[in-house]
């Protein structure tokens, strides 16, 4: 009755959105498999004329050695950023102390912050440390600037932990990190699925200071690679985008693994309530 | 609860460095602003607040500021609605679901500097995507400029970026949902309301958190967009569609004006906290339960 | 499973670590943006030379990808600031030079060039912008020319237009093509990246006043509120507004100049690397474009330069590449990769193998030389970037006396006259 109808509009609707929702990479995988010539025509909306794959086996040889580097760094640092983020987070919603709401405060300011604004500051930062062009400099930088937004998106989800729990488990004898292993880590994976998603983004998709902390290929993340692409006095549209195609499967790859986790880790968690 | 301070120390150490050597770093900014640069060389002579005068007197500044509300408004709105609805449209679903929700969470997956090309492709008002289309279903687009038209350029940009977070939103608002007890939503049915009813009357007052969650991801995104205006339009227009943090770049990179640029800084930081002061203050209410 | 996990991460962290405590071989660090195909194909020329001369060198090259020169200077100044610097990197002549020099980031040349000559086998230009007080910091390796107008020769032949050579004769031409095809827009240009409005504007200063006139406006030397020139300029600007592309703020430069193979517009002014761009899209010079230079006795364009960074941890092998990169070899390689013409004098227009740059390398050695507004530097850098905002906000209403407005504040208030004081000494 009205439910069928409802769903039947629901799918409809949903249709349409996400046949929007797909244009625009409609537009990136039918440029990665273009000419140049045929880009140039700049008719988007049509097919190419030939598959031309070796674009993106051009693309894949550019990007190879980048993309392990991305890896190697991204991961480690999403990983530290969450954990690390976490911590901090379950510690200033579970247990008072005079000075938490300022370091609260003071955390989601920093969340807030855009880290151009100190890019001089951070280089100098890294070169004192003697870490320039080093896997651990580019972590170690990540993880400072994200460990913030670690912080703030873990602690909104644990801020919804009733206190008495922590309380009753203390009282059990429970100390601090085995309730935060045993007891609040599964309750809350959603709350760290969601932070691991937005930091690992946001780290993956740095530009800047991949560059400006990097020397030559052998630690330079993806992303700059990726820009490299294009050329700057060339313009080869379709090698980088068949590159943006290749560069987003690491992504694509954790977003759908995790949301898995993410809504079944849900139903776990609020039914533990 | 008090516990012992080691537990403290230990759990709030690495956050508390990292932020205190980004704040350290942030000084550097706040002692630059008041100081004398010749382009990219520091004299470090006290300049009181000049750079911060000049700032201010520029119309430029004024532009960025007023475009850096829009993106709060009508970036941060329409995509927790969007996310909000999409959600609910999914809690329908079954295995549909699992399709739909890649669909819109692969953009988050693309990087700015693929998106923003992406788009200025999109909006091309002569071959573009959009007016091909709209051409297809006989729509004359001989007035649709989009990110070609001054006053409705930035607004093209916000829905780039709402295009691309929509997925985020609908996935927090889909957790949110499915912690909501079935049986709220059951009697609300029996009740014979419409489905509109159970959304916003229902639902939503009951995924405070959820929203709470986006509405501030989306704002911290909103403060440090810059790949984006970048690689769309530089800022163009003229400057229509400059935001705070890519003004701040030009002026210490393009313009070679780094005072100018740490002056800019101080603003975004004190316009973050400003935006943040209400939202501690709700959080800790929650605290002190 | 956690366990696993987190001893990954450390061993990671800690091969992180070990690549710091390894010893560098010899190097040699150069930034540059030059990522992707015949441009990349060039550099390489010069590092093959490089590597034969200083075998055993690990040549670390940092691609600095977009902007044209912001993003090199964002990465740079951090590395600059914080004693990092590059053996080299790319840099152009003119005020963006001066920027680095007076915050004390190079070191003078002036035995390169006077140990290969290098003054007497230039065109007096570069001389002009590459001294600074006496003082050189750096060799400039090809010379792109920038006042070239290329156009689609079908579409001018159907509406029986000569190609313009002129400005008069480039907006009659523009006048005639939108009579005779309406479908078709006279002139192409992309402004999403804001920098090619300036191009247009330094064409119109320099075909209105000539290049004395020209010179003294981008420096700032004249009144631009009462000058009489200058109002003109900026009016023949607006006279060519509606005959200009309309949606270009969201075409690049080489989407705006591929308008000209799909006939959708007739004329693109721009500089020569769109040739290269050209002959990868198919389209074949003299038979489906052709390209004549406004005005016909100047050469204007810009050059690459590459500096010596001082405290460059290689002194020695940066001054080998600087001096490798007045040699005639060099150029010759690497400009016939790049699409540009050699600095140098020496080498013959004939190897060039089209007729343009066959051309430019002629004109440059014989034509008076001015070098282009913002990539030649003859705008200050924080002129140059407000310039951009202003002209493509000019672009979208034509309006003349409020553009004049803006141009002399920031003139003013980035205190343009003094700031050149260095190029009329």
């Amino acid at each position: 009755m009205g439910d069928r109808r409802f769903k039947a509009t629901s799918i409809a609707v949903l249709v349409v959105l996400a046949a929007v929702w797909l244009l625009p990479i409609y537009a990136m995988l039918n440029t990665s498999v273009k000419t140049q010539t045929e880009v140039a025509a700049q008719k988007f909306l049509q097919l190419p004329q030939r598959i031309m794959f070796q674009n993106y086996i051009q693309a894949f040889r550019a990007l190879r050695v980048g993309l392990t580097n991305s890896a190697v760094i991204t991961l480690p640092a999403t990983f530290l950023c969450v954990f690390l983020g976490s911590l901090a987070g379950y510690y200033l919603t579970m247990f008072e102390f005079k000075q938490s709401q300022l370091v609260f405060f003071w955390i989601v300011v920093a969340t807030f912050l855009p880290y151009q604004i100190v890019l001089i500051p951070i280089t100098t930062l890294i070169g004192t440390l003697k870490l320039m062009n080093t896997y651990a400099g580019l972590i170690l930088i990540y993880v400072i600037l994200n460990i913030p937004m670690g912080t703030l998106i873990t602690a909104t989800f644990f801020m919804k932990m009733p206190t008495a729990l922590q309380e009753a488990a203390a009282l059990d004898g429970c100390k601090p990190f085995m309730f935060y292993r045993r007891i609040l880590v599964p309750v809350s994976i959603p709350g760290l699925i969601s932070a691991a998603i937005l930091v690992f983004v946001q780290i993956y998709n740095e530009f800047l200071l991949a560059i400006a902390l990097t020397r030559g290929p052998k630690v330079k993340p993806v992303m700059p690679i990726l820009a490299e692409l294009k050329g700057s006095q060339i313009a080869q549209w379709n090698i980088q985008m068949a590159g943006a195609v290749i560069v987003s499967v690491l992504p694509l790859l954790i977003f759908i693994v995790l949301s898995e986790y993410f809504v079944s880790g849900l139903m776990a968690g609020y039914s533990k309530e | 609860m008090k516990y012992s301070k080691a537990y403290g120390i230990a759990f709030l150490a690495p956050v508390v460095i990292s932020v205190g050597i980004i704040y350290v770093m942030i000084l550097w900014d706040l002692v630059s602003a008041f100081t004398i640069w010749e382009g990219m060389r520091a004299t470090w002579k006290f300049a009181g607040i000049i750079n911060f005068l000049n700032l201010l007197e520029l119309r430029r500044f004024w532009v960025n500021v007023q475009n850096n509300f829009l993106w709060l408004i009508f970036f941060i709105v329409p995509t927790t609605l969007l996310g909000l609805i999409l959600a609910y449209l999914f809690h329908g679903l079954r295995r549909a679901e699992k399709v739909f929700r890649q669909i819109f969470l692969y953009p988050m997956a693309l990087a700015f500097i693929v998106t923003g090309a992406l788009w200025a492709w999109m909006y091309d008002p002569g071959s573009g995507l959009i007016n091909s289309l709209l051409r297809l279903l006989g729509v004359n687009t001989a007035k649709l400029g989009w990110i070609a038209l001054p006053n409705v350029a930035i607004f093209c940009m916000i829905f780039s970026a709402f295009w691309q977070y929509v997925g985020f939103a609908l996935v927090i608002y889909m957790g949110a949902i499915r912690g909501l007890s079935d049986a709220m939503v059951e009697a609300a049915n029996i009740d014979g309301a419409g489905h509109f009813r159970i959304l916003f009357q229902i639902i939503f007052p009951n995924v405070g958190h959820g929203t709470l969650i986006c509405t501030t991801m989306l704002a911290i995104t909103t403060m440090k967009v810059f790949d984006l205006v970048w690689i769309m339009t530089g800022g163009g227009p003229g400057i229509k569609t400059e935001v705070l943090p890519y003004m701040m770049y030009r002026m210490t990179y393009s313009q070679h004006n780094v005072g100018m640029g740490a002056a800019a800084s101080v603003v975004i930081l004190i316009l973050a906290a400003a935006m943040v002061i209400p939202y501690s203050q709700w959080a800790i209410k929650k605290w002190v339960r | 499973m956690k366990k696993i996990l987190v001893a990954g991460m450390a061993l990671l962290l800690f091969l992180g670590m070990a690549a710091v405590l390894f010893p560098q071989e010899k190097e040699f660090i150069i930034f540059h943006y030059w990522t992707a195909g015949g441009e990349k194909e060039a550099i390489d020329e010069l590092f093959k030379i490089f590597q034969q001369a200083n075998p055993g060198v690990k040549i670390l090259e940092n691609p600095v990808a977009g902007g044209g020169g912001a993003n090199m200077l964002a990465v740079l100044m951090g590395n600059l600031e914080s004693g990092n610097p590059p053996d080299t990197f790319q840099d152009h002549q003119g005020n963006q030079q001066k920027a680095f020099i007076d915050a004390g980031y190079l070191d003078t040349v002036n035995d390169i060039w006077n140990k290969t000559k290098f003054e007497s086998r230039i065109n007096p230009v570069w001389v002009k912008t590459l001294k600074f007080n006496g003082k050189v910091y750096s060799v400039p390796i090809n010379a792109h020319r920038t006042n070239w107008l290329w156009h689609n020769i079908a579409i001018l032949k159907d509406a029986g237009v000569k190609a313009p050579e002129t400005y008069d004769e480039l907006l009659a031409a523009c006048k005639k093509v939108k009579a005779a095809k309406p479908d078709v827009w006279p002139l192409s240009l992309g402004t999403r990246e804001k920098v090619w409005s300036t191009y247009l504007y330094d064409m119109c200063l320099l075909t209105t006043g000539g290049p004395d006139f020209y010179e003294k406006a981008n420096t700032g030397q004249i009144n631009f509120t009462t000058d009489a020139t200058f109002r003109k300029s900026m009016d023949r600007y607006a006279a060519l507004i509606p005959y200009i592309y309309p949606y270009h703020a969201t075409k690049s430069w080489d989407e705006a100049g591929a308008l000209i193979k799909s006939g959708e517009a007739a004329m693109y002014w721009m500089g020569d690397w769109i040739l290269g761009y050209y002959l990868a899209i198919g389209m074949q010079p003299n038979k489906d474009f052709g390209v004549t230079a406004i005005p016909k006795n100047v050469w204007m364009g810009h050059a690459d330069t590459f500096p010596l960074a001082k405290g460059a941890p290689h002194p020695k092998l940066a001054k080998y590449w600087i001096e490798m990169c007045t040699t005639n070899e060099a150029q010759k390689n690497f400009n016939l990769k790049k699409g540009s013409v050699t600095i140098v004098r020496d080498v013959p227009p004939s190897v060039y193998p089209d007729p343009f740059r066959q051309r430019s390398a002629k004109d440059l050695a014989s034509l008076r030389g001015v070098i282009d507004g913002y990539h030649g530097g003859m705008m200050t850098a924080a002129f140059g970037d407000d310039m951009q905002d202003i002209l493509t906000q000019f672009l979208t209403n034509g309006d003349v006396s409020s553009a004049i407005k803006e141009i002399a504040a920031s003139a003013a208030r980035n205190n343009i006259k003094t700031a050149n004081d260095w190029f009329w000494k």
